[in-house]
C-alpha cells in the first residue's frame, strides 16, 4: 500500500520543482501521512485518490509557490555555467598563444593573447545565452529573456569600448552557427567537423568584408581554436542542464 | 452539493485561517473539520489544500512543524503567526462586510 501512495504522490513532488531536498522530503512526507490517515485499506486508499484532486494541477500549483526558489537556482546555475565556460575559454586562449621564445628559452604568452581572450569570453556568453534560448522545451520567455541579457551584456560592453562591437557581432554569428550545428547535426565528429567548416567560412567572410588580410589557412587555424572553445561551452551547458535537472530527481 | 468555482475561489484561504485561528492542526484535520462545520457543503479538492497551506506558510502567516500525535503518527501540524493572526482578522471583517451586502442585495429570504 506504501508503493501505491508514493507511485501517486512522487509525480506531485517532481511537478513542484522545489530545488531543496529537504523541503522535497517534506512535501512527500506531508502528503504520505495525508494518504495514511485517509485509511490504509485498498478501498481508502481508492477514496482518498479520488476526492485528492488532479495531481498536474496541483503540481503546478505548488510549482508556482516555490517559483521563485527555483528561479533563483536557475539563476545559479546559469551563472555557474558562464563562470566555468569562461574560464575554459581563458584556459584554452591562454594555451593556444603561448609561444617559446627561441632566445630566451621560455614560455611566453603571445601579445594577441589579451585581445583573443576578450573575444573568447565574448563567444562564451553568446555560445551560453544561444544554447538558454533554443534548450528544449522551447518557450519564448525563457529565450527572450536570455537574448536579452546577452543583449544588456553587450549593450554595456559597448558603452565601456565601443570598438568591441566587431567582437559582439562575431561573437553572434559564430554562435548562432555553432549552437545550430550543436542541435542538428548527430554524431560528435561530423557535428565537430560542419561547425569547424562553418567558423573557417564565417571568420574567412567576415575579415574579407572587414577588408582585413586573413587567408584561408589562417582562418581555419583560428577556428581550431574556437572549435576548442565551442566544445568545452557546449560540453559545461550539457553538463550543468543535466544536474539541474537530477537535483529535482533526486529522492 | 457542487458549488461554482468561482465563488469558492480564495475562500480556502480564509478557511485555513479561520480554523488555524482556534488551535493548531494538519492538513487532513483542517479537511475533515471543514467538511464537518459546514455539514459537508464544503468538499473541495483535497489535494488543492497543500499548495495553499505552502503559499501561506511561505508568506509568513503559517508556520508548520513536525510533531508526533497521540497515536504515535508523525504529522505537519500548521499554527497562524503574529501576521497570520492579523490577516485572518482583516479576511473576515471583509467577509462579513461582503456577504452582508450581499445579502441586502438578494433580500434575507435567498440569504
Amino acid at each position: 500500500m506504501r508503493e501505491d501512495i508514493d507511485a501517486f504522490i512522487e509525480p506531485i513532488v517532481e511537478a513542484a520543482q522545489i530545488p531543496s531536498r529537504r523541503r522535497r522530503d517534506e512535501l512527500r512526507r506531508e502528503l504520505r501521512s495525508h494518504f495514511e490517515d485517509g485509511g490504509l485499506t485498498p478501498e481508502a486508499l481508492h477514496d482518498a485518490v479520488a476526492r485528492f484532486g488532479d495531481t498536474g494541477r496541483i503540481g503546478d500549483s505548488l510549482r508556482k509557490v516555490y517559483r521563485r526558489d527555483y528561479m533563483l537556482f536557475y539563476i545559479v546555475k546559469v551563472g555557474a555555467c558562464i563562470a566555468a565556460a569562461t574560464m575554459a575559454a581563458i584556459l584554452i586562449e591562454a594555451i593556444a598563444g603561448l609561444r617559446l621564445e627561441s632566445d630566451a628559452d621560455a614560455w611566453r604568452l603571445s601579445p594577441d593573447f589579451a585581445h583573443a581572450a576578450r573575444f573568447g569570453v565574448v563567444l562564451t556568453l553568446a555560445l551560453v545565452a544561444a544554447a538558454e534560448a533554443t534548450r528544449a522545451p522551447f518557450t519564448w520567455s525563457r529565450a527572450l529573456l536570455s537574448l536579452g541579457c546577452y543583449a544588456i551584456v553587450s549593450a554595456c560592453a559597448l558603452s565601456v569600448n565601443a570598438n568591441s562591437v566587431g567582437a559582439f557581432v562575431t561573437a553572434s554569428i559564430l554562435a548562432t552557427i555553432g549552437v545550430g550545428f550543436a542541435r542538428t547535426a548527430t554524431a560528435w565528429t561530423s557535428r565537430a567537423l560542419l561547425t569547424l567548416a562553418a567558423f573557417t567560412v564565417a571568420e574567412y567572410l567576415l575579415h574579407q568584408s572587414l577588408g582585413i588580410t586573413f587567408g584561408p589557412i589562417r582562418a581555419l587555424a583560428a577556428s581550431a581554436i574556437l572549435l576548442m572553445l565551442w566544445a568545452s561551452t557546449i560540453t559545461i551547458v550539457a553538463f550543468s542542464d543535466r544536474a539541474f535537472v537530477s537535483v529535482f530527481r533526486t529522492t | 452539493m457542487e458549488y461554482d468555482r468561482e465563488f469558492l475561489t480564495g475562500t480556502v484561504g480564509l478557511l485555513i485561517l479561520s480554523l488555524l485561528n482556534e488551535r493548531e492542526m494538519y492538513g487532513y484535520e483542517l479537511l475533515r473539520e471543514a467538511e464537518r462545520r459546514s455539514s459537508s457543503a464544503f468538499q473541495l479538492k483535497e489535494g488543492t489544500l497543500y499548495p495553499a497551506l505552502h503559499h501561506m506558510e511561505r508568506s509568513g502567516l503559517l508556520k508548520g512543524r513536525w510533531r508526533d500525535s497521540e497515536t504515535g503518527r508523525s504529522r505537519k501540524y500548521y499554527r497562524l503567526t503574529a501576521k497570520g493572526r492579523r490577516q485572518a482578522q482583516s479576511k473576515r471583517r471583509q467577509w462579513l462586510q461582503i456577504s452582508a451586502a450581499m445579502r441586502s442585495i438578494l433580500g434575507d429570504s435567498h440569504a
